[in-house]
């Protein structure tokens, strides 16, 4: 296919977690928020005068001052920050807005404050945790709302000043909204019989979403999506199958590569860094409060594990189910960071009950955190990628 | 051999085997007190087979067969010990033995699986393992049980090898090798049909932790009863995080009330409320006194049975409990008046912190024989001391709300474990002071990936202050990946390299017990 | 009368034999060692329990 004009742009954009973008929004003014999961309202982090940044730390090599504070025990993307803040490589944040979500990443965010990683020269700078709901329900919904009101809002209005009326949440759902629109836009290109656009392109050009301004990259996005407007499939197909890749964090588009050069075609991103739930547009009404129905939003899509309600575990694997449908998909990757602590579990479930119940192929597996070159993890594609062709030749889906 | 500790080389009595050589001899009169305990025991354990629905339960679930090995667990928890030390421990262990027996008995009479009572599971509410239950406290008229206690958690004190199996079911079933043990036991009990099928509904809740919250999931494959989840947020150093867990101890008192017809009893409420609070009293009585020079209530002996009936994990009447409180107040002061020392040389006053590595390892006891280390207290019981409200007025009422979700976020373990790093870290340091401790013995679970987290902060934080940490990885239920030598390894070369200290008993330094309970 | 004392001497006797017997039970822990002789014996009892194999609700 013709290459996509601003995708080698925006991969050399995501080789530095600190890249041109946010060093040129910084210059302007605005306050750099860093972040590291879904559950924290991404709207609340880029209203007028903020942007919220996805913590990543991309080109790993080794993790020996990580792994001394945290020791080999715990998840290697939660080392892997606190590495790359050891380094200094996060020294441009303004503060850190993270949820206490996952016990690994709050104590990374912890080491980063009481090592003082990111706040040289910076006053102001703060590490703000924020408690977030364990379930699907009007108890949770108030739980965020009354948190984010808090903890995020409050705390930004006094440190940096930033307007936290209903108006500016408003505004900063609707440039969040056209993100979203663009985004989807663009993967939409994904449900064509031959899609016209890779898995790792748009996990490239989504990643960017999540690590540079918006205001800043929507222009190319959605000169990209007029690109895929005319853009023609290879005359012969790339790959074997399609799935759905689904799963913990992958901040690395070559994870998606290493699974694309091994025959599939990733045609929906149900994980952390990707655009289901983190790239569904916000529906406000003008009788709620705006807050809560941002809240209400995050709640009611949060797609993470974490959420043990019986309701919400089985929703997971029916949202599963209607995104392969949705996309013609012949499989589920089910796939999960070493050292999670809540993947283990959901994954186990969820193959069970995607392929006995819903009769879908599944690939399980863990991997570590850079995993784009892993040879173990491409055989256990290729052998996945080969039974379904087997399967699919027999007639049936499992 | 004699009355005084230390007088035998404890180590001799290992050879490899299943079980000890001989048991100790404490001086007649030590001796005779530990032999009339075992008499005691071995009734219990005779009675309770002797029930004909103990029998079938007996005969149904393999994880029963550990429980053969109780008199051997009373053994390990009371090696070396002597006088005030030795009453202490069984009173205790006894008690602990006695009501895990009774609520045995009892949810045996009710398990559809061996044609138990269905009248008397409808009274049975099951909740989670670690969980609190005082949201029993307004329900007199039913049944808070928890079958993962007798399965998995009261089972892993009695023997290293109880959980090995239920662990492979769950990695087999598809949990990865490094997630912890307790969650993963729980879960292969349920994949291998050996949890009792009893209780109306369930309750279940994020305790301890993350995994543990994964866990019920799945493990409702099995139960498949109505359940609700009662969402305690973790980091509780946040006090907005206590509205969250208001409405959900409120949700869940709705739910048990709907599924079982009972209603919310205030007057059982606030009277089992005026037995916690004074259970919390003689407590801090304990803590006190282990501030002092001549401490009484080591960790060895405290610790389970803390848990227990903080937890109230086993359902058991909480003035038997107070009845045992007591008599340990009342030791515990006589001992204090006498200057008795809990061992024959405290050379160093301990904090025993992080997920405990005491289960069926007897730890703080090897310390104390082995190196004269005292665990003076332990993460595991320095969770909530408040009072709470416990007579029965209007403003009362809801603060009841507050005061059980309070003791919902305080969970054992997890209060430190996951509630924050003013709790887990800073928190280590003022007790250390507060209690004069010179040592941190850091049981490192390397499985629990919260408190791993700090492990460069605790020590750069001990270094500063002049603190002994001596790391002690372990595995918590599976000995395969930390035995119980591994973890002796560790302070014994801490000891000797570090201090330059010789043991108290150098038999046990080094004890072949691979294959031991 | 012979058999008056005859009784409660007998079962004197029993019961310092049950009681001697007892001692040394509890001192050389041979209680303990003959559960684990008796562990593995048992332990093959379970084998033979029939498991029912535990199933995800349904969801489909």
């Amino acid at each position: 296919m013709k290459d996509l004009k601003h995708l080698n742009y925006f991969e050399n954009l995501l080789q530095d977690s600190g890249n041109e973008l946010v060093d040129k929004a910084r210059a302007a003014g605005s306050i750099c928020i860093g972040t590291t999961c879904y559950q924290i309202p991404e709207v609340l982090l880029n209203l007028t005068g903020c942007f919220a940044v996805r913590m990543r730390a991309p080109r790993t090599g080794s993790m020996e001052m990580g792994t001394y504070y945290m020791t080999s025990l715990n998840c290697e993307f939660a080392r892997a920050l606190l590495e790359r803040c050891l380094e200094g490589g996060y020294g441009f944040l303004d503060c850190i807005i993270e949820p206490f979500a996952c016990s690994q990443m709050t104590s990374t965010m912890e080491n980063i404050e009481k090592l003082h990683l990111c706040d040289k020269d910076k006053p102001d700078f703060f590490v703000q945790h924020v408690d977030t709901p364990i379930k699907a329900d009007e108890n949770a919904v108030r739980h965020l709302t009354r948190m984010c009101r808090a903890r995020i809002l409050e705390k930004l209005h006094e440190t940096f000043g930033t307007d936290v009326s209903d108006a500016a949440l408003r505004d900063a759902v609707m440039r969040y909204n056209e993100i979203c629109d663009v985004i989807n836009e663009i993967g939409s290109y994904r449900k064509l019989d031959d899609p016209t656009i890779t898995g790792y392109e748009f996990a490239v050009l989504c990643l960017a979403t999540y690590c540079a301004p918006w205001e800043l990259v929507i222009e190319k996005l959605r000169e990209t999506a007029r690109e895929l407007k005319t853009r023609k499939p290879d005359a012969k197909k790339q790959f074997r199958i399609k799935a759905v890749l689904a799963g913990s964090e992958i901040d690395d588009p070559d994870f998606v590569k290493l699974i694309e050069d091994a025959g599939v075609r990733v045609v929906a991103d149900r994980h952390c860094f990707g655009s289901f739930p983190g790239r569904m547009p916000i529906e406000l009404n003008d009788a709620d409060d705006v807050l809560e129905q941002i809240c209400r939003h995050y709640v009611m899509q949060c797609q993470c594990p974490r959420y043990m309600d019986n309701d919400r575990i089985a929703e997971r694997k029916a949202y599963l189910d209607r995104l392969a449908h949705e996309y013609d998909a012949d499989g589920i990757i089910l796939q999960q960071m070493n050292f999670c602590n809540f993947w283990p579990y959901e994954r186990a479930g969820a193959s069970q009950i995607l392929s006995q119940e819903y009769g879908w192929p599944v690939l399980s597996i863990d991997r570590p955190y850079a995993a784009g070159s892993s040879g173990q993890i491409r055989t256990r594609i290729q052998a996945f990628v080969e039974s379904v062709e087997i399967k699919r030749l027999q007639g049936g889906k499992s | 051999m004699g009355k005084r500790m230390n007088s035998e080389a404890l180590g001799k009595f290992y050879n490899g085997g299943r079980t000890k050589v001989r048991r100790e001899w404490r001086g007649l009169a030590d001796t005779w007190f530990d032999y009339k305990c075992w008499v005691k025991t071995w009734g219990m354990l005779f009675k309770f087979l002797f029930n004909l629905q103990n029998l079938k339960g007996f005969l149904r679930y393999r994880w029963m067969l550990n429980y053969i090995a109780t008199p051997d667990f009373l053994d390990r928890c009371n090696e070396g010990l002597r006088g005030k030390q030795l009453r202490l421990s069984h009173m205790e262990f006894g008690f602990i033995v006695k009501e895990l027996m009774r609520s045995l008995t009892f949810m045996f009479k009710a398990d559809q699986n061996i044609g138990g009572s269905k009248a008397l599971s409808d009274k049975m509410v099951i909740m989670d393992e670690n969980m609190m239950e005082e949201i029993m406290f307004g329900f007199p008229n039913l049944y808070f049980m928890c079958p993962q206690v007798a399965g998995v958690f009261a089972l892993c004190a009695v023997s290293q090898n109880s959980q090995i199996r239920y662990i492979d079911k769950a990695e087999e079933f598809g949990i990865t090798g490094d997630v912890c043990a307790m969650p993963k036991s729980e879960l292969g009990l349920c994949i291998e049909d050996d949890t009792l099928d009893i209780g109306k509904c369930m309750l279940h809740c994020n305790t301890t932790c993350d995994t543990s919250l994964m866990g019920n999931g799945i493990e409702d494959w099995r139960y498949r009863k109505p359940s609700f989840a009662i969402a305690a947020s973790e980091h509780i150093e946040d006090e907005l995080v206590l509205e969250y867990a208001v409405d959900e101890i409120k949700a869940a008192i709705r739910f048990v009330e709907e599924q079982t017809g009972e209603k919310w009893d205030w007057d059982a409420y606030f009277r089992n409320m005026r037995v916690l609070n004074e259970q919390t009293r003689i407590f801090l009585e304990i803590l006190e006194i282990n501030k002092t020079p001549y401490p009484q209530v080591p960790e060895n002996v405290i610790n389970l049975y803390r848990d227990i009936y903080y937890t109230r994990m086993l359902n058991a009447d909480g003035e038997s409990y107070l009845e045992i409180d007591r008599k340990i107040r009342e030791i515990m002061y006589e001992g204090y008046k006498n200057k008795e020392l809990v061992c024959t040389e405290i050379r160093h006053r301990a904090l025993i912190w992080g997920v405990q590595g005491e289960f069926y390892t007897a730890f703080p006891n090897w310390l104390l024989n082995c190196w004269g280390i005292v665990g003076i207290t332990h993460m595991l019981s320095l969770t909530s001391t408040k009072i709470y409200a416990d007579t029965d007025t209007p403003e009362n009422r809801e603060q009841a709300m507050y005061d059980l979700a309070d003791l919902y976020v305080n969970m054992i373990m997890r209060n430190r474990s996951e509630g924050g790093f003013r709790l887990g870290v800073d928190d280590v340091w003022r007790f250390c002071e507060e209690f004069k401790m010179d040592m941190i013995v850091m049981c490192e679970q390397i499985a629990c990936k919260a408190l791993t987290g700090w492990h460069g902060i605790y020590e750069e934080e001990a270094a500063k202050r002049g603190i002994h940490v001596v790391w002690v990885p372990h595995a918590l239920l599976d000995p395969r990946k930390a035995s119980r030598q591994n973890m002796r390894d560790q302070v014994n070369r801490y000891m000797r390299t570090v201090l330059g200290e010789k043991p108290l008993d150098p038999s046990l330094e080094y004890i072949e017990d691979d294959n031991a309970w | 009368m012979n058999k008056m004392i005859k009784i409660p001497v007998t079962a004197a006797c029993v019961g310092a034999g049950l009681f001697a017997a007892s001692l040394l039970i509890y001192f050389f822990n041979l209680d303990m060692k003959l559960m684990a002789l008796a562990e593995p014996i048992v332990a093959k009892w379970y084998d033979r329990i029939e498991r029912r194999p535990m199933e995800p609700p349904h969801c489909g």
